[in-house]
């Protein structure tokens, strides 16, 4: 039982796809209270092909890589900042990403998971990604599926603007 | 119908409602993993002025599968009456502890198959997101989420919150 002064630990399963985008943007316009420290955990996929790639392009290939993790840290690094919401980004080398969050979770203690239904795998032959379906399964800690509904990204898109825009009005007066 | 757009929404937008005000709809079937379920929603998530819709739907699987003869009506009205207790039994738990809870929260009784009849509700009300655990009264436990849980995790419009039950 979490006492009085315990950080409220609210783990993030992010991978490169609009859905985590989705997920992140649903949490902290909805669920987010003040004073819950969010983990983001990042978890990449294997670089396939490599045996096949001559040193320049394996080179390559790693900076690029490592280019795209970058800019998705930065990313959400900047959304938390700029909503004051205190939390960090972690890169964990694992296989299978839904095992890999799973141990995270219970590693941390997290109070809950918030998770997307799907990634940028390509398979679309399911209703629900591989990797949030095991870990709905195996979490202990409650889970929060953001399964996106159609307009989503306009709808995000046209509360942003409305934000900016008041946040414009207050400064002006 | 600006309805369409509208239901398409995120976050506290549905139905004209401001962004702060969520409305969420907990499934509850009675067992022990949905009322824990409903109390870590209770202790963890509730904002105050949040629209709380608590759904359980009517088990009559006991008298759809009774292996008795249907032409029996004195056994069958007998075990309608003990599914109607049983409902109204757990109806009272879930009202006590709102009550004690002190949650002004809207309590609806469904029929039909859990599973559909808990994503219809959540469409009909426009909810936010749906909160449940991963398994309740079914008897088969070979599944770590069961069959009423999975099909509303599968099939809900809206994010779910799955509670797994924690033996304290």
């Amino acid at each position: 039982m979490a006492e009085a002064g315990d950080e409220v630990l609210v783990l993030l399963g992010v991978d490169g796809s609009e859905h985590s985008v989705y997920a992140f943007d649903w949490y902290v316009h909805n669920f987010h209270k003040a004073g819950n420290k969010l983990i983001l955990v990042h978890v990449p996929e294997p670089a396939t092909h490599v045996s096949m790639m001559s040193h320049t392009k394996l080179q390559e290939h790693l900076k690029q890589y490592e280019e795209k993790i970058e800019a998705m840290k930065v990313k959400y690094l900047e959304k938390m900042e700029a909503r004051g919401i205190e939390g960090e980004f972690l890169r964990i080398i694992h296989e299978k990403p839904g095992h890999a969050i799973v141990e995270c979770a219970e590693e941390k203690r997290v109070k809950f998971v918030v998770i997307g239904t799907r990634g940028q795998s390509q398979v679309r032959r399911t209703i629900m990604g591989s990797c949030s379906d095991y870990i709905v399964h195996h979490s202990p800690a409650p889970v929060l599926l953001c399964r996106h509904s159609k307009g989503w990204q306009k709808e995000f898109k046209d509360r942003e603007k409305k934000e900016k825009k008041e946040k414009g009005k207050k400064k002006s007066r | 119908m600006a309805d369409a757009a509208s239901s398409q929404a995120v976050g506290g937008q549905r139905d004209g409602r401001g962004g702060d005000i969520m409305a969420v709809l907990i499934a509850v079937d009675g067992s022990d993993q949905s009322f824990s379920a409903l109390d870590w929603y209770l202790n963890n998530i509730w904002k105050s002025g949040s629209k709380v819709i608590v759904a359980h739907c009517s088990d009559y699987s006991s008298v759809v599968w009774a292996p008795i003869m249907s032409t029996d009506s004195a056994a069958v009205s007998n075990m309608m009456q003990h599914c109607e207790d049983t409902t109204n039994n757990i109806l009272a738990q879930i009202q006590q502890k709102l009550a004690r809870a002190k949650i002004d929260a809207q309590l609806l009784r469904l029929a039909g198959e859990p599973g559909p009849a808990i994503v219809k509700a959540a469409d009909e009300h426009r909810v936010d997101y749906i909160v449940t655990g991963t398994r309740g009264l079914g008897t088969l436990r070979r599944t770590l989420l069961g069959s009423v849980s999975s099909h509303i995790v599968h099939h809900a419009h809206c994010p779910v919150l799955v509670c797994p039950f924690k033996k304290q």
